[in-house]
């Protein structure tokens, strides 16, 4: 029988509550999601002339190039998964590992690509600017968490197995979250006309 | 004993293992105390910073309270409550707690030093609540002990079930909002082509956030009640149904912070309408802990003077709480210290003698000694009085139109601004109290597993508890306050 942590009565029901406490986390995301939204459409409702225009000054490249460095991270944190719940003997940690590791790598690139460009906008006013700088910035926190949670899970890249891999299936559903959050709510504000 | 045996235990009763492998750094009982001791440090140096008219000192006090009593009693008693060994997740309830330390800290350096500091510690602390709230929802859900169904859960159990489900609900709004404003704060800013309506908008969130701060809290006082009353808690459903009433009604009514800046008639109706309404569970609550103390053999010791302490401030800030669900009247009193006064006492005032209450109630299994003495007892008295002055100076400040935003009290001369800090220091005193009664009292030898004659499951463990809290798995077959007069028997059973 699979190990588990001891005050838990069986593997079942440590992978029972740890499925949980991810989908409890993952409500929490999506309020955080929804006022992050309401921000915007408030923000946007308000909109002036000037909104459509300052959406042209945007770095369309760097959105893009970080867009698909979030959707890379959230492939490889599900194949994280996947290697944790379907592999065995040593290629099970190697792989965990791997790409654990990769989506750390990722989730930090996607942080760093995001300040440089919110950084380039410095000294540019106005509500359309503001409200983007805000949006990155929730972007920014939330993948050095992602960062911190993957890193995580690749110390612990040895503990996992069939029965064993909560935490990774979990830590890869906040990534995909994050990149959700990559992909549809900052093309609002790049593709806005 | 070997560990696969040692993974039944739970379910064939057989004993647990002694040498498990659960770290000491993650266990809730160290935490809890962590928790404890920082919160209690915290409230000390706020009302100590109160009394020399420091204007940060209702950051620092916020800050010892937010977290204060769901941390410490959440993270030590609850699973000890549900016959658990720890909390769900271990390692992520020391994050939470390093969060907020370093959270509190960050925002009382920055109420003082100003800049980003404050809403970075501010999100930090919001971040170890969404942490907790999350734990103890699964941990409730998943860790309670064999026998223990919905109907057997103690109030305060429920209360933190309620109030960590706000936690998850709210705080990563707030998380947002803090973050908007820091970065964009033109975006509320009417003058600067903001939206003022947005951040009202945001308020339903700060104003349910209230919630989180008291249910804990009524928790604590239900369990001390009921354990010296030796009664049956009384309404215990409608008191588990109006803790989550609460919390729901809470959010419902926010529109009440609009009513000083203005809104249409149907609005305030509205507003004013259900602002009452959240009054009711309080109310429901009020009535159950009376008539639970009404019905029972009184016991009156150290941990039920802070119970009716915090009963008479919830019940004078609930009643002052009515001036402000009003439109008439709170157009006129929503802007003034009548508001701090209301927020004084419901939540500094309750949440904190709760804070100090529980402490001396679960103080045998924090610290393996029983502080009852006539100095505990001084100290519940001291703070309660502390607590009527200060709400009174506060609230005849109201009257007077003082505005809230005047929080230092500099230039406001006058018997009500004496009695508004004054009160503030002998709560400070009592506090100081408090904890030297608490010390005093490990050095008086350990107490016994349940000096107090509760029915809950943390006394049937031995005190303070071991490193797996139980030697054998308890099996809960009855409900949590069965008195022997009323109902017989034992409680908890251990195989």
């Amino acid at each position: 029988m699979a190990q588990h942590a001891d005050h838990f009565r069986s593997s079942a029901h440590e992978q029972a509550s740890i499925r949980m406490g991810g989908f409890v986390v993952v409500a929490a995301q999506i309020v955080l999601a929804g006022a992050t939204l309401a921000i915007y459409a408030s923000s946007r409702a308000l909109g002036s002339a000037a909104w459509p225009a300052a959406a042209k000054e945007l770095d369309w490249t760097m959105g893009a190039v970080g867009t698909l460095v979030l959707l890379a991270a959230s492939f490889v944190a599900a194949m994280a998964s996947w290697a944790a719940r379907t592999n065995d003997g040593g290629s099970k940690k190697a792989l965990v590992t791997m790409f654990c590791g990769a989506a750390a790598g990722l989730s930090l690139l996607a942080a760093i690509l995001g300040y440089v460009e919110v950084s380039g906008l410095a000294g540019k006013s106005g509500r359309f600017f503001e409200t983007f700088a805000f949006f990155k910035h929730v972007l920014i926190v939330e993948a050095l968490f992602a960062t911190a949670v993957m890193g995580r899970l690749v110390m612990k890249a040895g503990g996992y197995d069939a029965e064993r891999s909560g935490a990774v299936e979990a830590g890869a559903l906040f990534v995909h979250g994050l990149a959700i959050l990559g992909c549809f709510a900052l093309p609002l504000l790049y593709l806005v006309q | 004993m070997n560990t696969t045996q040692a993974e039944h235990a739970h379910h064939g009763g057989t004993p647990y293992t002694q040498s498990g492998s659960q770290s000491q750094r993650t266990d809730h009982k160290r935490i809890g105390r962590l928790y404890l001791g920082f919160s209690a440090v915290l409230f000390l140096v706020s009302a100590v910073l109160s009394t020399a008219r420091v204007p940060q000192a209702l950051h620092v006090g916020l800050l010892s309270l937010a977290p204060g009593v769901a941390g410490a009693f959440g993270t030590f008693v609850l699973p000890l409550q549900l016959g658990a060994r720890n909390v769900a997740f271990p390692g992520l309830n020391l994050w939470g707690f390093r969060l907020y330390a370093v959270g509190a800290l960050l925002v009382i350096a920055g109420a003082f030093a100003g800049g980003p500091i404050l809403p970075i510690g501010g999100m930090l602390v919001g971040v170890s609540l969404v942490l907790m709230g999350a734990n103890f929802i699964v941990t409730i859900h998943k860790l309670r002990a064999p026998g223990m169904g919905w109907a057997e859960l103690p109030h305060f159990v429920w209360c933190i079930y309620a109030s960590s489900v706000a936690m998850i609900t709210i705080v990563p709004a707030l998380l947002v909002a803090t973050l908007a404003h820091a970065l964009s704060p033109n975006l509320f800013d009417a003058l600067a082509g903001g939206d003022a309506g947005l951040g009202a908008s945001l308020s339903v969130y700060g104003n349910a956030a209230a919630v989180v701060l008291l249910l804990p809290a009524f928790g604590v006082v239900s369990e001390m009640v009921a354990t010296f009353s030796r009664s049956r808690l009384f309404g215990a459903k409608t008191m588990a149904h109006a803790a989550f009433a609460l919390a729901i009604v809470g959010f419902l009514a926010w529109g009440h912070h609009a009513f000083a800046p203005g809104q249409s008639l149907y609005a305030g109706t509205v507003y004013g309408f259900v602002s009452v309404l959240a009054l009711a569970p309080v109310a429901a609550m009020v009535v159950g802990w009376v008539m639970t103390l009404h019905a029972g053999a009184i016991e009156l010791s150290t941990p039920l003077l802070y119970a009716v302490g915090a009963i008479v401030l919830a019940t004078l800030g609930m009643l002052s709480g009515l001036f402000l669900a009003a439109p008439a009247s709170a157009a006129y009193l929503s802007d003034t210290w009548m508001v701090v006064g209301h927020f004084e006492t419901c939540i500094v005032g309750t949440s904190a003698m709760a804070l100090f209450g529980g402490a001396h109630y679960w103080w045998p299994k924090i610290a393996g000694a029983s502080a009852e003495s006539g100095v505990g007892k001084a100290s519940a008295l001291l703070f309660l009085i502390g607590g009527l002055v200060a709400m009174d100076g506060a609230f005849s400040l109201g009257l007077t139109g003082l505005s809230r935003e005047a929080l230092d009290l500099a230039d406001v001369a006058g018997p009500a601004s004496d009695m508004a800090i004054n009160g503030l220091g002998a709560m400070a005193l009592a506090g100081a109290l408090a904890v030297i009664n608490l010390f005093r009292s490990v050095s008086g030898g350990a107490c016994g597993a349940n000096p107090w004659g509760g029915r809950t499951v943390e006394w049937t463990t031995q005190s303070p508890p071991i490193a797996q809290n139980f030697n054998q798995p308890p099996t809960v077959v009855e409900g949590p306050y069965e008195y022997p007069a009323q109902a017989g028997g034992a409680k908890v059973e251990a195989h």
